[in-house]
């Protein structure tokens, strides 16, 4: 049996039909397809029309409204020559609009407070070019090696690494923007790797929810007045998501912006999952769904922390 | 950008990093030069960041060559008097290596086994 013959749990099923409705059939279907591959290119390495000519031998297809992303058909991306040059640096389509939404400015501090494997923090040094700092945070000794080969591949002198559980970093306030992209049960990663549904149990969110808001929690308090946090899932559990962001707008100084994401229909954020009722704020968060955007799946919500 | 002391060598960094000392600092930048204690080296990392602008002590290799040399191959062909060389291809740096009497002998890091591809 291939994996994408697996059946859907019938919990995950019951699930998602009350988040979906109507819809279920259309999701269900979506992530037994094979996701196309992508990569971002690195303006790191040079502006984006010439590195597009270079690399116009990998069957480059823009994406919407991301200038420096594109799907490729080439079956190897990972092993040219290029690539270990890192002139791009692969990566799924939803997760490159985390970045753009956080709005990441040269000359500004920025944490990434779980960076490995460094699609992200690789992407807001490109975003920053190459000016002020990002301190981007990994706690597991071999994740962070990785981190540290991405940053050195795609050239991100801006970044200093470190080590720390994030859920301890405590002030002082220094950064004008933290990315908070925390471990979750990944199921908007499915298309990609089907094992994140072989490993699916209905209680498995539970296991992230208490590290997600340690995150979250240490993240608000290391943000300047009026500084932004970005919080970013690969999943599509209310619970992980929304229910996170009303947790933290309860007892955080933050309030949450809206979200806009061009070029892509998305949805807004829910206010009630199986009996448990969120912040009305949260339909200013962002639901990446792959039956609407034939990508993988991802939750955004951006939120600012209150003026003293 | 500024230049940073990490270990036996120097890292590129910004002038702003070198402002805060977060906890748990593991290192700031990416690195240039290593084994300063024997004169100093250019690192991988930064011969992707010049290797295209060296004009002197480079080596430019034909495809052939350059899978023969991303293999670990020593090649003959070249041959000098012990000099550290960046190596190209089709001008995208590779790496380094080191001319000697037996050939061009690459001074490659683990990750080039990464490339079975390049440019057609």
């Amino acid at each position: 049996m291939t994996g994408r013959e697996v059946p859907y749990p019938p919990a995950f099923i019951e699930r998602y039909s009350e988040l979906l409705g109507d819809e279920l059939e259309d999701f269900l279907e979506a992530l037994k397809r094979p996701l196309r591959r992508s990569l971002r290119l690195n303006t790191l390495r040079g502006e984006i029309e010439e590195l597009k000519e270079r690399l116009s031998y990998l069957g480059l297809e823009p994406v919407p409204s991301l200038k420096y992303a594109f799907y490729t058909s080439h079956p190897a991306p990972g092993s040219t020559l290029e690539h270990y040059l890192g002139l791009y640096y692969i990566q799924e389509v939803s997760a490159m609009l985390a970045v753009p939404a956080m709005d990441p400015k040269p000359g500004e501090r920025i944490l990434d407070i779980a960076a490995a494997p460094g699609g992200k923090s690789t992407q807001i040094c490109q975003h920053m070019e190459n000016r002020g700092v990002l301190v981007a945070n990994e706690p597991n000794p071999a994740r962070r090696v990785i981190l540290t080969g991405n940053l050195e591949r795609m050239g991100c002198a801006m970044a200093t690494v470190t080590g720390m559980d994030g859920r301890y970093l405590r002030p002082p306030p220094l950064y004008d923007r933290v990315l908070v992209d925390p471990p979750c049960s990944s199921e908007g990663t499915i298309r990609k790797n089907w094992s994140a549904l072989v490993d699916w149990s209905e209680g498995l969110h539970r296991r992230f929810v208490h590290i997600q808001r340690g995150l979250v929690k240490a993240a608000a308090n290391l943000l300047k007045p009026g500084g932004v946090l970005l919080y970013s899932t690969c999943t599509f559990a209310p619970e992980e998501n929304e229910g996170v962001v009303s947790w933290a707008l309860e007892r955080l100084p933050l309030t949450v912006e809206r979200v806009s994401i061009e070029g892509f229909e998305v949805r807004e954020g829910v206010v009630e999952f199986r009996g448990e009722r969120y912040s009305e704020e949260v339909k200013h968060c962002v639901r990446i769904y792959p039956h609407l955007t034939n990508t993988g799946g991802f939750f955004i919500a951006r939120m600012r922390r209150l003026e003293e | 950008m500024a230049a940073v002391k990490e270990g036996k060598g120097i890292n590129l960094t910004t002038p702003q990093a070198l402002l805060i000392h977060p906890p748990g600092l593991v290192r700031r930048g990416i690195s240039f030069i290593k084994e300063l204690q024997r004169g100093g080296r250019l690192t991988s990392a930064a011969i992707r960041l010049i290797g295209t602008l060296a004009t002197k002590e480079v080596v430019e290799l034909n495809r052939d060559e350059t899978e023969r040399f991303l293999r670990g191959e020593t090649l003959e062909e070249y041959r000098g008097g012990g000099v550290w060389v960046i190596v190209r291809y089709r001008g995208y740096p590779l790496g380094g290596g080191i001319l000697s009497s037996r050939g061009l002998i690459p001074q490659l890091p683990k990750a080039v086994r990464s490339i079975t591809h390049l440019p057609p």
